[in-house]
């Protein structure tokens, strides 16, 4: 790198429960994305620590941390990715090709998972053949398929006009009652406040850590 | 990931871009199917050619002042060498005692100083055409089989008679459906009467064997004049006196020409063993400089694939992103494109050796030449297009593989 180093986050300390629903706020630059890659497990810190499901993340290989990818964290993106030549319950059973389940099984587990983002009737279309807002709901299935610790959504709503956004959130708080831990990175505080807990970033610190208790329950 | 899994995902990004799939392949195409259809062509004309010229039998050698010629100073001292006569064919006749049976023919000189042979029977004039003046028992020698009728006799060819034994193709288009024995032909118009009618022979190196005439050799010495060399051949019956034969026969003609220690032998003697052999290395020179030609293609063809999975890469950067995201190994995605890269060229080479055998068919059904599609090319082939599949994949593979997924997953 040049000659000033730049740590994107730096003296971060943050716990998050089993179970939580936690929104990462702040604006561009403030780490959030950083902080995000760490969790997800795509990136490693170059200083301090990183525990999930008591593992030190750190100390992990490349094949390690794509198998804890592969098996704690579930990633939803902003622009879907999902692959344009496979139908929707296809790409719903990519994460349990990596982890070698045999076919059969994929398909019953895709089906259960279309089914809870209610989509089975869509099972074979291919993404360009579905709504933003369907598409959004295949990677969220497919994100699910793997029963991972950690749902990891990465402005889910950012490329959705606002009511399908709305369904989205709608979604993700039917998940969270199921049991299943959220965190959902966002610069809107709007969407932040589905939330239960919403942590904001601002220069690689945390600026304030929340629960907006009573106010989002309500949605 | 199995084998299978990936064998769909590249199955699957093949029928997105078939046309370019299909460029792609056609470098491994057109490599592989050049080999194909050379090997096959090249094992099919050996069988015919050594089938050929074992025919006149791997018991017989011919005694010819020039032999075979292969460099412009080989040329020059055969030109220097005596004819070889009807005289010595008489010695080796008398005293080469091995020599079973002896004969001679001769050729009528086609192009070189023009004196094209034309037979004419009736309104049909058939131009340019193989004639020999030959002994009757050249025949037996040369195993030349006669379908209708008889060979020359040995009255006929001591008496001049103006007989004459006519090739299959000739004896059809002089005689178009009715029985050329019997009938009259004129040879450069001298009057022939038809004996026998050869077997069908084919072509070999270019001569169609069927357009011939063969007539006593004292006949043709009166047409032609004597200075020309014969050709003597000679039959031996017991296979281990054939190197006997050969020197005892050498002999007699060595003292003929008054050929001192020292000296060559002033002739040449040719077994079918030495034409196998130049056959052979005429055979593998071609195949040599064939298979030089496509592996050019191969190469290309590897450096085309390399090219368009080093597209692909880049192309398909967010999905690797994904695919690493949702729990791919560096050496999934790895296996993944390099045995996207095997099974397009391996694609490329059954294609190959599918047109490759049809041409191999397409030769040997439109021309004389058998081809014979073996099992042995057919898996080099196929060996070969997975092998250029591999080395051309290896780069691009290991680029995907080696993606940032956060870089990955950021590029749309």
């Amino acid at each position: 790198m040049g000659e000033e180093k730049v740590h994107a986050l730096n003296g971060i300390d943050l716990e998050i429960e089993k179970g939580d629903y936690v929104a990462i706020m702040g604006p561009s630059g403030s780490g959030k994305s950083t902080l995000m890659y760490l969790i997800g497990c795509l990136d490693t810190p170059t200083d301090g620590e990183y525990w999930l499901n008591d593992r030190a993340v750190r100390d992990l290989s490349d094949d390690e941390l794509a198998r804890v990818r592969n098996e704690e964290v579930g990633f939803v993106f902003q622009s879907f990715h999902l692959l344009p030549r496979y139908n929707a319950l296809e790409n719903v059973q990519l994460p349990l090709v990596y982890s070698n389940v045999p076919r059969e099984e994929r398909v019953t587990r895709a089906k259960e998972a279309l089914a809870q983002v209610d989509l089975t009737d869509r099972a074979n279309h291919r993404p360009n053949e579905l709504s933003g807002g369907q598409r959004q709901r295949v990677a969220v299935a497919r994100a699910l398929i793997g029963k991972p610790s950690i749902l990891l959504a990465d402005e889910p709503t950012g490329n959705l006009d606002s009511a399908t956004g709305k369904d989205i959130l709608a979604l993700f708080g039917k998940l969270h009652k199921a049991g299943n831990t959220i965190i959902l990175v966002t610069h809107d505080s709007e969407i932040a406040s589905n939330a239960k807990r919403v942590i904001r970033l601002r220069d690689g610190k945390v600026e304030s850590d929340v629960r907006p208790s009573v106010t989002s329950n309500e949605k | 990931m199995s084998f299978f899994e990936i064998l769909s995902v590249v199955l699957i990004s093949f029928r997105a871009n078939k046309m370019r799939t299909f460029l792609t392949l056609l470098g491994v195409i057109i490599g592989v199917t050049t080999v194909i259809t050379v090997v096959s062509i090249v094992k099919g004309m050996n069988r015919y050619v050594i089938g050929a010229i074992t025919r006149a039998g791997s018991n017989s050698f011919r005694i010819d002042r020039f032999g075979i010629i292969t460099s412009v100073e080989q040329w020059e001292t055969a030109m220097k060498r005596k004819d070889l006569t009807v005289d010595d064919l008489k010695a080796v006749q008398e005293h080469c005692d091995l020599c079973n049976t002896t004969g001679g023919f001769t050729l009528a000189p086609t192009f070189m100083n023009e004196a094209v042979i034309n037979v004419a029977a009736g309104r049909e004039t058939i131009k340019d055409i193989r004639l020999f003046g030959v002994t009757s028992n050249y025949g037996e020698i040369a195993n030349r089989e006669v379908t209708n009728g008889r060979y020359l006799t040995e009255w006929e060819v001591d008496h001049s008679a103006p007989s004459v034994v006519l090739g299959f193709e000739l004896a059809e288009n002089l005689f178009p459906h009715i029985d050329a024995v019997g009938k009259f032909v004129a040879i450069n118009h001298r009057r022939f009467r038809v004996v026998g009618v050869l077997k069908k022979y084919g072509t070999i190196f270019h001569q169609n064997q069927d357009v011939v005439a063969e007539i006593p050799l004292t006949v043709f010495q009166k047409m032609f004049g004597k200075h020309d060399s014969i050709f003597i051949i000679v039959k031996v019956d017991d296979l281990s006196k054939m190197t006997l034969a050969q020197d005892q026969a050498r002999v007699v003609l060595r003292s003929r020409h008054h050929r001192r220690y020292e000296d060559d032998d002033g002739f040449s003697i040719l077994t079918t063993d030495n034409l196998i052999q130049l056959w052979q290395a005429f055979s593998a020179g071609a195949f040599a400089a064939m298979i030089g030609i496509a592996s050019i293609a191969l190469v290309v063809g590897g450096i085309v694939i390399m090219n368009i999975m080093l597209v692909s890469v880049v192309e398909r950067t967010p999905e690797i992103g994904l695919r690493k995201a949702m729990g791919a190994r560096n050496r999934d995605i790895r296996r993944q494109f390099l045995l996207e890269s095997v099974i397009l060229a391996a694609t490329g080479g059954i294609i190959g050796i599918l047109l490759g055998a049809t041409a191999a068919k397409l030769v040997s059904a439109l021309s004389p030449m058998p081809a014979s599609l073996e099992a042995g090319p057919v898996v080099a082939g196929l060996l070969l297009a997975s092998v250029v599949g591999l080395l051309s994949g290896m780069w691009p593979a290991v680029k995907a593989a080696r993606l940032d997924p956060i870089v990955a997953l950021g590029t749309e």
